[in-house]
């Protein structure tokens, strides 16, 4: 037992050792010692494109995304003129170990995706190298990401699906991250993309930079890519349960006439329904803060219920209702509630719903 | 009509059209709030385009006056040194160019002959500039320093001119033209708006003989747009009667259901003259949205308002007149009866 236990052991760390030397060795095989082109003066602009190709499972809790991307870096190095004529073309093509391989012999900007999670599940590169020295640089990349969801508006919510790129290498002096009209044309969700529940909007970039440990700032740019969820499937599923757990004891408070008992009990087992449903809505949407549209619907339920049982022990109990109101009184106000207050309450949902559409 | 009924429509009819009018007066309150922060966007985004407009036409002044009173550049100029010009000027307007959005820099003899073109050093020498170059005229005839846009050969650009002179006297003129695209930028970079310059596209056919054609896809109307920060963006928003606009134009478009704000900047030349024009625009969905959330706010409340409103004079109104009368003409007809 003990032997085996030392040979797993043993197997485990010869593993661990063989993946740290193939991991070293995959480093440095992309590691190159090219300058930066020498002609170009610094910063050196480098043009960031980044197309959705499709999206995969989008975790709200988790604050993740899985998509297959396309991210494009453009930049320009002399050195790598060549003469259309005797290469047959104003194009040369690197792909697989030729890509590898000039990657090693060649300046590039090193970028890295700084809110991808884990490895990538699959990683394909191409790179181009015209004529004029413009080289371009291509990855089709299906990985995870990290991004920062915003449910005020849930269920009428866009959501931003980011891309960070980050120079960790080369500093803000040195490379400038930017976008001409040729990467903003190729950035976005691909014309056929489809999405459950999702509508594809645009695309947006924003340039900052990032101090680092040395004290350089170094460049970074986010591309937001942007989804609006469809929302009235789940409107329906959600604001259908709670409308039914008010409409049963409301009925049986202003339109039909009952006893205090089987008017109490209705409301509890509301009471109870309501809850239940709270506790529905945290498990299926635990992303949502208390501002939420379904945290208002809950809270106007619980003050709905409030206000009725109030009304019950009140206004509908004649032991109540007779010492302190007369009979013409109690009477018009009961006529008066009867479609003032589903009114009110249908109408403070509506509202509710609409002004989350607009947040 | 019964008492009850006509009493309930006269107090409907008041409740609604007092909620109603506080519904209104909240709702156009907050619309006119809202309208001034759209204009008071759109009027910072023009006061930004023509600051910044200033601001590069006064860098392309001070390079310019900064070569052209440099000793070793006015004794060479003197001396009709192209090649020491050259040597000195070339590598430190390279990186220029590519740093600073520096696209133009050429020395002229009076009255507007051009010497030389730093960045094309063997191009037109000797070329007579003066039937369109009318900053550099100007900077030779009246001796002075001249700012400005002007379209040159090599395109729009904006521009500073200044005096090449020693103690000889003028010597000629030497010219600083910068690209539009530090403007465009910082109108995108402080402000969300996209933004695109529009030339006179015959002006330019005539003038920028050294720059290719626009394509078909960049010309609206007169005009041709010579940069922009996201073309596919500004487009849809220019037509040609938005470039021909006099002033500067603030508006709002609905395209494809999207509302979106639009200001355009007449580009004048170094006289004054219209030669095209700076536009930006910006999505403006969050006001839309911010208008909405505004109207329905005052919705509700007014409804809210009318059903307590009316609830409270149904009741009181039923209470101390209706039933009262209803109870009095009961006993009445009773006592009719016995």
């Amino acid at each position: 037992m003990m032997r085996l236990k030392s040979f797993r052991r043993f197997l485990a760390s010869a593993l661990m050792a063989v993946c740290a030397l193939l991991t070293i060795g995959l480093v440095s095989a992309q590691e190159t010692n090219a300058q930066m082109p020498s002609t170009a003066s610094l910063p050196l602009r480098v043009g960031v494109a980044v197309g959705v190709n499709s999206v995969g499972r989008i975790n709200e809790q988790l604050g993740t995304y899985e998509a297959l991307i396309d991210v494009r870096y453009r930049w320009r190095d002399v050195s790598l003129k060549f003469n259309p004529v005797s290469v047959g073309g104003d194009r040369q093509e690197f792909i697989g170990e030729a890509l590898t391989a000039k990657l090693k012999n060649i300046w590039s900007p090193r970028l890295t995706i700084a809110n991808q999670v884990g490895n990538p599940a699959r990683v394909e590169g191409v790179l181009f190298i015209y004529a004029d020295g413009l080289v371009e640089h291509t990855q089709r990349i299906k990985a995870v990401f990290e991004t920062k969801y915003r449910f005020g508006a849930f269920p009428f919510d866009t959501q931003a699906l980011g891309v960070r790129i980050l120079s960790t290498r080369f500093t803000a002096n040195q490379i400038d991250l930017i976008q001409d009209q040729a990467d903003i044309n190729v950035s976005g969700f691909k014309d056929d993309i489809s999405l459950n529940g999702w509508n594809a909007g645009g695309i947006e970039f924003q340039a900052s930079t990032s101090r680092g440990l040395t004290g350089d700032y170094y460049p970074e740019m986010e591309a937001k890519a942007y989804l609006s969820r469809l929302p009235f499937a789940l409107l329906f599923s959600s604001l259908v349960p709670f409308i039914l757990i008010m409409l049963v004891p409301t009925i049986m408070l202003l339109y039909v006439k009952a006893d205090i008992a089987p008017r109490m009990t209705l409301w509890g087992a509301s009471i109870l329904a309501l809850i239940a449903l709270n506790f529905t809505f945290s498990v299926r949407y635990p992303f949502l803060g208390p501002d939420s549209l379904f945290q208002q619907l809950i809270s106007i339920g619980f003050g709905y219920q409030l206000l009725m049982i109030f009304l019950t022990v009140t206004l509908m109990n004649p032991l109540v209702a007779d010492r302190v109101l007369s009979k013409p009184v109690q009477h018009h106000l009961i006529e008066f509630l009867r479609w003032a207050v589903p009114l009110l309450f249908l109408g403070l949902i509506a509202t509710s719903v609409i002004l989350t559409s607009f947040a | 009509m019964h008492v009850k009924y006509k009493s309930l429509i006269l107090v409907g009819a008041v409740a609604v059209v007092t909620a109603t009018l506080s519904g209104w007066s909240s709702f156009t309150t907050n619309k006119h709030i809202i309208e001034v922060a759209k204009y008071n966007e759109l009027t910072r985004v023009a006061t930004l385009i023509q600051n910044d407009l200033q601001e590069q036409a006064n860098k392309a002044a001070a390079r310019a006056s900064m070569v052209a009173t440099l000793p070793s550049i006015v004794e060479a100029f003197r001396a009709q040194d192209r090649e020491q010009l050259v040597k000195r000027l070339v590598p430190t307007f390279l990186i220029q160019r590519d740093k600073f959005g520096i696209r133009e820099g050429q020395f002229h003899v009076a009255p507007a002959i051009s010497y030389l073109r730093i960045y094309d050093v063997t191009a037109g020498h000797g070329e007579d500039l003066s039937s369109f170059r009318e900053m550099v005229l100007a900077t030779n005839r009246k001796q002075e320093a001249q700012k400005g846009v002007e379209i040159g050969r090599r395109g729009l650009s904006i521009r500073g001119v200044d005096l090449v002179k020693d103690d000889k006297g003028p010597i000629g003129s030497f010219e600083v033209g910068l690209s539009f695209t530090p403007v465009l930028d910082n109108i995108k970079k402080n402000t969300g708006f996209d933004a695109g310059v529009f030339a006179n596209a015959q002006l330019m056919a005539d003038v920028a003989t050294l720059v290719p054609k626009p394509d078909n896809e960049r010309l609206v109307g007169a005009y041709q747009n010579v940069e922009a920060t996201n073309w596919k963006a500004v487009r849809p928003m220019v037509s040609a009667d938005l470039l021909d606009a006099k002033d500067i134009v603030k508006d709002l478009k609905t395209i494809d259901g999207g509302d979106y704000g639009l200001v355009a900047v007449p580009l004048l030349d170094f006289k004054g003259t219209r030669i095209g024009a700076i536009v930006a625009t910006k999505n403006f969905e969050n006001y839309k949205s911010m208008q909405t959330s505004a109207l329905v706010r005052a919705i509700a409340f007014s409804a809210l308002q009318a059903i307590i409103l009316m609830g409270v004079m149904l009741v009181l109104i039923n209470v101390f007149f209706i039933h009262p009368l209803n109870a009095a003409a009961a006993a009445v007809s009773t006592k009719k009866e016995t």
